[in-house]
């Protein structure tokens, strides 16, 4: 299944946006595959996620793996843009206590 | 003509190489039969003069030399000699000479000797170059034949149709031979495959092979449209109208194919095949993991103009791997030295018959590479390859699928319709809930129910009963039981563990259970506003 991670915004963070419709057992793999080289580009990162309309524990789990690469480097990592089927997985395993989680993507920079 | 003199007497020497010069002829001088040798190996001289008696090398060591070696050309070796005995002469003819000269040299006899020798180098040539362009001729008929066979005997499977998925994997061997292989689609549910061996090799096999195959479609055509009883006919019936059309024909030219005829049916999820002595079709049960090797259910065509041809079927189950393959795949040879043979390809298969089509025939191909060392790539080696995907339609009220990751789409988007359907009051979130539960449940049993392997039958069930909307898998592999899964972490320092407590927190009821050969997960949801 096609997955890609696109830089939309460069500036004091990065806005990756993830580009499919979901996130995975089946495409979890080629997921972390494009996003890791992009998580050395800089410290503080957004991962848009409005075009996500399905996440299973996988695609959490890489999420979450996301986020301690970019915490173990003393950087930020903010979330936006959820789908309401994605926030409510977040909030059913309450991920939404360790994601900070914006709208869109300028509250998520603004802050 | 460029002719080599050897002599260690110069004034004789001389006198004959003023001799061939005044008849046009380029002379090359050697003094001693070393010199003539050496001479000998960086030009290949047609015609030489050899004096019996010299230095370094005699005249006869010169001539052994000469016919010992190998050459593109042959060499007329005429020896000058002072002996008239019968005996010497005798020897050197024997040694390889072709003719002599005596000493004191003769004009006269010259002249007879040299035209001897150019017409004998001429006929030679003549022979040389026939047999070139026969060989030429040769080479080309077998590019035709390789032609006949990539082209007429060998045809491209159909990649996909609902029923089956197929991979093919064709090594011809140097020499062109009657294997073939082709498909008929009947629509979506059926396929029929058939491959067949023809008995020897050349461009007869390869053209006994097309006829064969021409005949099969010309059979499947006069039965589909036959005015008595049209319609698709019965692999056996198909064959037994073969055998009417070119039995006879085949037992005339003393020549006899194996073939095997296998019909795919995703209706009833059957495989119906005559076996006329080919291979035994190797049958990878998904379910139990099992290999079979299928009877072969009649004699070759060609042996019997009486044969009756009696078809079997038995059941597929979707992810099952069908192989059809040729004898060059059970003659490799192990390493240890014993012949692969059908049982031995068999067992091979078992580990490997879950894999990806692709992957499995490259498997299948490095086997060959392995099996071939210190074997004569003699035979053509064919593995046709078809994974029954079955109709992955809702039948008997269950979806049937192989599953691999990439199908889990699939199963989401039936247990979706099936809950839109059924009228139970679901709210989107709810729906989303059904589905979150239903994706790590059978996300889990791709994954976990057989370690290392990619894909497994899969039936889905999901209807309502009553107020309450009910999802099951089935699938074969390891059991599960959920009270050996500890409690999430969830503060985000692990990155794993959240499958089962998603399914918990999502429907009402989630039961795992094993039912003698299969597991099964029931998943129970009511909507809350019911």
């Amino acid at each position: 299944m096609a997955i890609s991670v696109e830089i939309v915004y460069s500036g004091r963070a990065l806005v990756l946006k993830v580009q499919a419709d979901t996130l995975e057992t089946d495409n979890v793999a080629a997921f972390r595959a494009a996003i890791t080289p992009l998580l050395d580009k800089s410290a503080h990162f957004v991962i848009d996620l409005s075009e996500v309309e399905f996440m299973d524990s996988t695609g959490l789990g890489s999420m979450l793996s996301c986020l301690r690469i970019v915490k173990s480097k003393g950087g930020s990592l903010r979330l936006c843009s959820l789908t309401p089927e994605v926030k409510q997985l977040f909030e059913m395993v309450m991920m939404d206590r360790v994601f900070e989680i914006f709208d869109t993507p300028d509250q998520a920079l603004a802050k | 003509m460029r002719i080599l003199v050897a002599d260690d007497d110069v004034l004789s020497a001389d006198i004959l190489i003023a001799s061939l010069r005044s008849m046009n002829h380029e002379v090359v001088f050697a003094s001693n039969g070393g010199e003539a040798w050496r001479l000998l190996q960086q030009e290949p001289f047609r015609l030489v003069i050899l004096d019996w008696v010299m230095p370094e090398m005699d005249g006869m060591e010169v001539c052994r030399s000469i016919r010992a070696r190998q050459a593109n050309s042959y060499t007329y070796i005429i020896l000058l000699t002072g002996r008239t005995d019968r005996k010497d002469r005798l020897e050197a003819l024997e040694g390889g000479a072709d003719d002599f000269l005596t000493k004191p040299l003769d004009n006269g006899e010259l002249v007879a000797r040299l035209n001897v020798a150019n017409r004998i180098l001429e006929t030679e040539e003549a022979v040389r170059r026939t047999n070139r362009e026969l060989q030429q001729a040769r080479q080309k008929e077998i590019e035709l034949g390789a032609t006949i066979q990539k082209r007429l005997l060998y045809s491209p499977p159909p990649r996909t149709t609902n029923a089956i998925e197929t991979a093919s994997l064709s090594i011809p061997s140097q020499y062109v031979d009657g294997d073939f292989c082709d498909f008929f689609a009947h629509g979506n549910e059926i396929v029929d495959v058939f491959v067949g061996d023809v008995m020897g090799k050349g461009v007869p096999a390869a053209m006994v092979g097309a006829g064969v195959k021409t005949g099969l479609q010309r059979c499947m055509i006069s039965l589909l449209t036959s005015a008595i009883d049209p319609g698709l006919p019965s692999p056996e019936r198909l064959l037994q109208s073969l055998d009417d059309l070119v039995c006879a024909e085949l037992i005339d030219l003393g020549t006899f194919l194996t073939l095997c005829y296998a019909r795919f049916d995703s209706s009833d999820d059957s495989l119906t095949y005559v076996n006329c002595g080919h291979p035994k079709i190797v049958l990878w049960d998904s379910l139990s993991g099992v290999c079979r090797l299928l009877d072969t259910t009649n004699v070759p065509l060609g042996f019997s103009d009486a044969e009756s041809y009696e078809q079997r079927t038995g059941r597929l189950h979707p992810g099952d791997l069908v192989l059809f393959y040729s004898d060059g795949v059970t003659d490799l040879k192990l390493p240890n030295g014993k012949r692969l043979g059908m049982k031995g390809f068999a067992d091979w298969v078992e580990n490997r018959a879950h894999l990806p089509l692709d992957e499995f025939l490259s498997e299948v191909e490095q086997l060959r590479e392995g099996g071939l060392v210190g074997l004569v790539a003699g035979d053509d080696f064919t593995c046709v390859a078809i994974r029954y995907r079955g109709a992955e339609l809702v039948k008997d009220d269950f979806l049937h699928l192989w599953a691999d990751t990439g199908s889990l789409k699939k199963v989401r988007k039936h247990v979706k319709e099936s809950a839109r359907n059924a009228n139970l009051g679901f709210t989107d979130a709810e729906i989303n809930e059904l589905l979150l539960a239903v994706q790590e449940a059978a996300s889990n049993a791709v994954r976990h129910s057989r370690p290392g392997q990619k894909g497994i039958p899969i039936k889905v069930k999901a209807e309502a009963q009553n107020d309450t909307f009910i999802v099951e898998l089935r699938y074969p592999g390891n059991p599960f039981d959920l009270r050996d899964v500890p409690e999430p972490v969830l503060d985000g320092t692990k990155e794993g563990g959240f499958g089962i407590s998603i399914i918990k927190k999502c429907v009402d009821d989630v039961a795992y259970s094993f039912q003698g050969d299969h597991n099964l997960v029931t998943l129970k949801k009511r909507a809350k506003g019911s």
